[in-house]
């Protein structure tokens, strides 16, 4: 019986604002 | 105490270093765990019991890992709870206060004459397609002044899209700037968003707009140079890619700079050399994300230019890709795992064989995108998209209000306008995108989480039902394949340091 949380249950996460065109970068950062 | 029905699971396979593994997903909780095969096989059999009152039946070990399991949302109470909590979430999203967003069409103009799409210089297009005056920025100014003041969000997201935007660069700055006050006055944080075709995007655009909020703006290149130049052609024919790559060049570094591109069948195949090219190029480092659709047919820019988008489909098949939907008497092709299928089974693919080739080409380049070290879509957090939020809005540029840009030009699609004026249309409209669900036709889909019954767009003009599922479900089990390799690897990386 072996689990591994990879990742936990979030309460909210990033959800895209429109795939297909806006699309949701906010978590994007500058390179 | 049953699995929930939001449960999706890979098997890991020794190519993924972790041969009898199991990955799990939860696409409500977003729990993502690497389990032994015992535990998946633990949940399946609590799908086949009736355990609510027989935990006597599971020894210690399994009770803790049950424990675990609903901690993480792959077990909950019952089915009626779970979709009683499945509502709530989507009015929650309805709802959400935390962002006000705002996408506003400067114009319906543009300067390529791309093949695929009505919208550009064809013609007397450009002659006809509304562009924003200054005075009615000035009055979505005040419109959005009085949604900071009433919505009262800790961030503002504005976003610049059209037609191409940066034809409109004085309505840009004034909007921008204007906005940006606005926003340090309430203590709004504020971003702001570019879409563009990339051919006037030149440093002194970036410059004037970083302090006001410029969060990332967002290129399209159809393909490699030869595809793109063939795509996304001025009016003469002349080929845009050069221009756009230096334009790249030059404001790199200086703002987020994601790129995006629409393929077709005459296309696809030309997007690895795209990608190989960027990789090679000395801005490669700059480029945050990278991510490639299916051209979907010519719904949104028919829609933008006012044009019935209901249409005979002969006037407007051929060349482009449909979006699959699915709907009552489209019996997704007879292979769907889901119970809004008509049977077929488990064994047999997904819901989406009908879209094969956009689900399969959207899945194939983030794949070869991932592969050059470009950050891409995971394909799987899709949604819901903002149409299911109040509180967000598009404005086209003569000030009507839209639930989102694909239906910007069919004014009996606008549900307002910035003067406030009411009409019955208008209110009709609204109330229909108020009640969007087309994903309770999804029935169990493990993936109504992250897609909602997905685009309302293509349901709309391809089915003439707003409320009716789009599905691409072999593209979200695509993407959960390689969040699964991707878990197998990070679990890997940190058994060795």
């Amino acid at each position: 019986m072996k689990i591994t949380v990879v990742k936990k249950a979030a309460s909210k996460t990033v959800r895209a604002a429109c795939p297909w065109v806006i699309e949701d970068w906010s978590d994007a950062k500058k390179k | 105490m049953q699995p929930s029905m939001f449960n999706v699971r890979v098997p890991l396979d020794a190519e993924a270093g972790a041969p009898g593994d199991v990955f799990l997903m939860n696409t409500f909780t977003d729990a993502q765990l690497v389990v032994s095969r015992d535990v998946a096989e633990l949940l399946d059999r609590l799908d086949g019991e009736a355990t609510a009152n027989s935990l006597g039946a599971f020894d210690r070990s399994e009770l803790e890992a049950l424990e675990t399991l609903a901690d993480q949302g792959f077990v909950v109470a019952d089915r009626a709870d779970e979709r009683r909590k499945l509502e709530a979430f989507f009015e929650d999203v309805r709802e959400d206060r935390d962002e006000l967003r705002v996408t506003v069409l400067t114009t319906l103009q543009c300067n390529f004459a791309c093949d695929y799409c009505i919208q550009g210089d064809h013609g007397d297009y450009n002659k006809q397609a509304a562009k924003m005056s200054l005075a009615s920025a000035e009055r979505v100014a005040r419109w959005v002044e009085e949604r900071l003041d009433t919505v009262a969000p800790k961030t503002f997201v504005l976003t610049f899209f059209g037609g191409e935007p940066l034809l409109n660069l004085p309505v840009v700055y004034f909007l921008a700037e204007r906005l940006w006050r606005t926003a340090v006055e309430r203590g709004v944080t504020m971003q702001v968003n570019v879409i563009t075709n990339g051919l006037l995007l030149t440093p002194d655009v970036v410059d004037r707009l970083l302090p006001f909020g410029l969060n990332f703006v967002k290129i399209t290149l159809d393909g490699d140079r030869d595809a793109h130049n063939r795509m996304r052609p001025l009016r003469g024919g002349q080929g845009t890619f050069d221009k756009i790559i230096h334009n790249i060049r030059r404001i790199a570094g200086k703002c987020v700079i994601s790129l995006g591109g629409n393929f077709d069948e005459s296309t696809l195949a030309s997007y690895p050399a795209l990608l190989d090219f960027l990789a090679a190029q000395d801005f490669a480092p700059h480029i945050a994300r990278v991510a490639f659709k299916p051209v979907v047919r010519d719904v949104i820019t028919s829609v933008a230019a006012g044009l019935d988008s209901r249409g005979p489909r002969g006037l407007r098949a051929g060349k482009f890709i449909d979006l699959t939907p699915v709907a009552e008497g489209k019996a997704l092709n007879g292979t769907c795992m889901t119970s809004a299928g008509a049977g077929g089974s488990a064994a047999s693919a997904s819901a989406c064989d009908g879209c094969g080739f956009a689900s399969d080409g959207m899945a194939l380049l983030r794949e070869e995108t991932r592969k050059r070290g470009f950050r891409t879509s995971d394909g799987v957090h899709m949604g819901p998209c903002e149409i299911h939020r109040k509180h967000a809005h598009t404005i086209g540029p003569d000030g009507d209000l839209y639930a989102c840009p694909g239906f910007t030009g069919d004014r009996q699609m606008a549900t307002g306008h910035i003067d406030g004026t009411a009409t019955p249309e208008r209110s009709r409209a609204a109330r229909r995108f108020e009640q969007l669900s087309a994903w309770k036709a999804c029935r169990d889909c493990a993936f109504i989480p992250v897609c909602a019954g997905g685009c309302t767009v293509a349901s709309h003009s391809e089915l003439g039902d707003m409320n009716a599922p789009s599905c691409h479900k072999r593209s979200f089990e695509a993407g959960v394949v390689s969040m699964a390799r991707d878990a197998a690897a990070s679990l890997r990386i940190e058994a060795l340091a």
